[in-house]
């Protein structure tokens, strides 16, 4: 009976006109959950590194002070202002060349279905094969240099932009075609305001992966093809158990990755609400 | 023509023709023995047999019969957005090869372009019939305040309501000043309170504008309340087996229309019709 009774003074009268909402229960409110989770996440991975720290010899892996002291240091004294310089100006002259031409010739293969036919096992090869495998041929046609690594991160941000543009070409809702060409759009017409803006939502798929990929691009390239960039030096810290200098610069690796795609996602957000807020 | 004549038809197959529609009529689109047939791997469907029919100058014609009739197959056929086996349609005397300038369409399925405003929406067709862009501005303003919503022209398509899109689907159908508007159960996805305004709404920009409309749908009702004549269309293959007059006074509203002993005549007689499936004179 008496705990009939208290659950019953448990229940909340139901907010009528001036009464209190009923209480909400934590990670309720979208936007914390989204805030505080994640941090919460980062702050148990820190805690445990720096326990580890404690037990571990340093020569594996260093605590997140050493780090960050070694973070710092790079940028002050260290090798990574003039690495990063060379590196980022080989991932945008890549990204540049990669991407358009992954759209350009995207737009073009999506279109012809005939030329689609004839490229596509060449086009679904090259995507299934790790790129790497390309590298030593790249040495022997332009040699050891930037002409190497900015090849590679051409080839590697390349095909998931033209996948994912021609996929979305082809993809275009067939209703929207018809409104197109209900209204008397003529070809040109078609594809310049309605197919082209309909698949812009895979296109910035691709060029999303592309930029992952570029990064991933560079760093590889860099580590196997250099003596110049970041990649370079994560590999010289690397062989000289320098694990402190070693994560640093793998921290500003992962940091250019995450910059880049957040770029694209922002011109995303900014300029083509729609592709989000219309689904 | 007096109200107490009952179903007229315009075919010669028609058995109710009582008395002939007066010679005055002007056609505008001319649909001659249209066939249509669909090639699937496992059947071939007859969607439209030989189907033949005048639409006057100014009318509101609409085309009922169950699904698969082949009443929206000869809309788009109309419209070019889809070919014929055979037949031919002519537009004001002029034989139509394509999608033509001169009519629209408005679609079930709305599909308004998410990256492109209200106003941007309906000013599409003027686009690319080279109206200069403050005009092209000016006449989808136009269009919008016709259909009530000058106040959302800003405004990103897909925040609207389902019954506000349509609103824009008619909307951009009539910015292009069609001198026939095709409209394809334009209203099938709406909820009944939405429908019944949108009826009324599309009524009086008829009675406003003076577009001829061939409107398809499978509600009776509905095609009685907005229709000058109701074309007849049963399945299997896909024909049109009479046209009605509905006779009816305008301005219509709802409760005069359902009250109408004509409209209940013509109701049970359209249902029965349609329900007979194949004419048993076949």
């Amino acid at each position: 009976m008496t705990a009939v009774a208290e659950s019953r003074a448990d229940v909340r009268p139901v907010a009528g006109p001036g009464g209190h909402a009923p209480r909400r229960r934590p990670f309720a409110d979208w936007r914390s959950t989204r805030v505080v989770a994640p941090l919460v996440a980062v702050g148990v991975l820190f805690g445990l590194w720096e326990l580890a720290g404690v037990f571990v010899n340093t020569s594996l892996i260093s605590s997140p002070q050493q780090v960050a002291v070694d973070f710092v240091n790079q940028f002050s004294s260290g090798p990574a202002v003039p690495a990063m310089e060379l590196s980022l100006r080989e991932l945008y002259v890549g990204l540049a060349i990669g991407i358009s031409a992954g759209i350009v010739i995207g737009l073009v293969i999506g279109r012809y279905r005939l030329l689609d036919a004839v490229m596509s096992p060449y086009i679904n090869a090259a995507n299934a094969t790790p790129l790497n495998v390309l590298i030593p041929l790249l040495l022997v046609w332009v040699g050891i240099g930037t002409e190497a690594r900015v090849l590679f991160i051409i080839l590697i941000s390349f095909f998931p932009v033209l996948l994912n543009t021609a996929g979305g070409l082809r993809n275009v809702s067939k209703g929207y075609v018809e409104v197109g060409k209900m209204l008397g759009l003529n070809e040109h017409q078609l594809m310049r305001k309605v197919i082209l803006p309909a698949s812009m939502p895979y296109i910035f798929a691709g060029v999303r992966v592309g930029v992952a990929l570029g990064v991933i691009g560079m760093i590889v390239g860099e580590i196997e093809v250099s003596n110049v960039g970041l990649g370079y030096f994560i590999n010289f810290y690397g062989n000289g158990f320098r694990t402190g200098q070693l994560l640093a610069l793998i921290f500003l690796a992962a940091l250019i990755g995450v910059v880049n795609v957040l770029v694209v996602r922002g011109v995303q957000a900014r300029w083509f609400r729609w592709i989000s807020a219309a689904r | 023509m007096t109200s107490d004549a009952t179903v007229t038809t315009a075919g010669s197959e028609g058995k109710y023709a009582v008395s002939a529609p007066p010679a005055e009529h002007e056609t505008i689109l001319k649909i001659q023995s249209i066939s249509k047939v669909f090639l699937t791997t496992k059947r071939t469907v007859h969607a439209l047999d030989r189907v033949s029919l005048d639409v006057r100058r100014g009318e509101f014609i609409s085309l009922v019969g169950v699904s698969g009739c082949g009443k929206t197959t000869l809309l788009r056929i109309l419209d070019g957005l889809d070919e014929s086996d055979s037949g031919t349609v002519y537009l004001d005397g002029v034989k139509l090869d394509g999608v033509s300038h001169d009519m629209s369409y408005v679609f079930q399925d709305i599909n308004l372009l998410p990256w492109r405003n209200v106003v941007d929406n309906v000013a599409l067709g003027l686009e690319v019939r080279g109206v200069p862009k403050s005009e092209r501005r000016e006449r989808a303003m136009e269009v919008l305040e016709l259909v009530g919503l000058a106040s959302v022209a800003k405004v990103p398509p897909y925040t609207l309501s389902g019954g506000m899109q349509q609103r824009v689907g008619v909307a951009r159908a009539l910015a292009v000043r069609p001198k026939v508007l095709l409209m394809d159960e334009p209203f099938g996805q709406l909820d009944n309170f939405t429908r019944e305004a949108l009826q009324v709404e599309i009524a009086n920009l008829w009675e406003k504008l003076g577009t001829t409309i061939v409107f398809v749908t499978h509600d009776v009702d509905e095609a009685i309340f907005l229709s000058d004549r109701i074309g007849l269309f049963m399945p299997g293959p896909g024909r049109l087996t009479e046209v009605v007059d509905v006779g009816l006074p305008r301005p219509r509203t709802d409760y005069d229309v359902r009250a109408h002993q004509r409209a209940i005549e013509l109701r049970s007689y359209i249902t029965d019709h349609l329900r007979g499936g194949r004419d048993p004179g076949r």
